[in-house]
């Protein structure tokens, strides 16, 4: 089973969402255990983050906090 | 070849998705203008802890990690960090009162628990796994608001970029940051173990993110009931300012 199988049989990606190339590489790249971690914590790559994805542009501009 | 910098940073972008719609939720809340205070208290909550939690991490570098080269540069980095973070509250205390909050109101009043689990979690990681995994904390909240946004924020709230100093005062110190900690990263000697706690320790960060900001909405949301709104921090000049506006 792929690590993209894994999240998706967790509910934690959309079977029916396309997710690129790119993150479908870079999802499989990924250790199980860091896998785990995605399962653990449930940060969901989803419907909620297709429907209302903020640009990357902005997200750059918004920041998280800033230590 | 991926470095550990373009992994890390790949799987948060992957990740980060529903959180940064919430952090666009609150920045463009459409009372941003009189809750701005309620989001000062969360980040409050977690600046507050970020200089004492880096001295923990370094002083278990130094306790329990053999004296190598991974062990000698963590403890130089967080220390060296730590100095950086500190007092920066102060400017969070600091544009609380200029918005109408006292200090002493900040200091009594108990931190949203969604912080406490933020930053906790951090602390089982360093006393119980390795230390290390304080960089994957760090690789997520190292992101500051652009100076450009702050001021079409001030802008179109009225809220006076005075009173934006913590936000202000790390987009113009910060801009180097990211850049110099995805280089040191990628100086690292890293064991797989190593880069498998650093990524859990990025993903537990945005999923515990996700609730705080979810709490800060929750806050703006609660602003309405008479019995909530005794405790939540507001602006009421600001918002009679921008009102005036529109008027």
């Amino acid at each position: 089973m792929t690590n993209v199988e894994r999240l998706q049989q967790a509910g934690l990606v959309q079977i029916h969402h396309p997710l690129t190339d790119a993150e479908v590489q870079s999802v499989n790249q990924l250790s199980a255990a860091e896998i785990d971690a995605l399962i653990s914590v449930r940060v969901k790559l989803g419907d909620d983050f297709f429907q209302r994805k903020v640009q990357d542009g902005d997200s750059h501009r918004m920041g998280t906090l800033a230590l | 070849m991926t470095t550990h910098s373009q992994r890390l940073r790949e799987t948060v972008s992957i990740f980060r998705g529903r959180l940064s719609s919430l952090i666009h939720d609150v920045w463009f809340h459409p009372r941003l203008n009189e809750l701005y205070p309620e989001f000062l208290f969360a980040i409050y909550g977690v600046t507050v802890s970020s200089a004492p939690a880096m001295r923990t991490a370094a002083e278990r570098c130094s306790a329990e990690l053999a004296d190598g080269p991974l062990a000698a540069w963590l403890r130089d980095y967080y220390l060296e960090h730590a100095e950086e973070e500190a007092g920066h509250e102060q400017w969070l205390l600091n544009d609380l009162a200029s918005l109408g909050v006292p200090r002493q109101r900040v200091l009594q009043r108990l931190p949203y628990a969604s912080v406490a689990a933020l930053v906790g979690v951090q602390y089982y990681w360093m006393f119980h796994v390795h230390p290390i995994a304080y960089l994957g904390y760090i690789a997520v909240l190292e992101a500051p608001t652009l100076i450009e946004f702050l001021e079409e924020v001030s802008l179109r709230t009225g809220i006076p970029l005075a009173s934006m100093s913590c936000h202000v005062m790390h987009a113009r110190l910060d801009p180097g940051h990211v850049a110099e900690f995805d280089a040191a990263l990628d100086s690292l000697p890293l064991l797989p173990r190593h880069q498998d706690l650093i990524t859990a320790s990025a993903i537990a960060t945005i999923a515990h993110l996700e609730h705080v900001f979810s709490d800060v909405l929750e806050h703006f949301v609660r602003i309405d009931d008479p019995a909530s709104a005794a405790t939540i921090f507001t602006s009421p000049g600001v918002a009679i300012a921008s009102q005036s506006r529109e008027f």
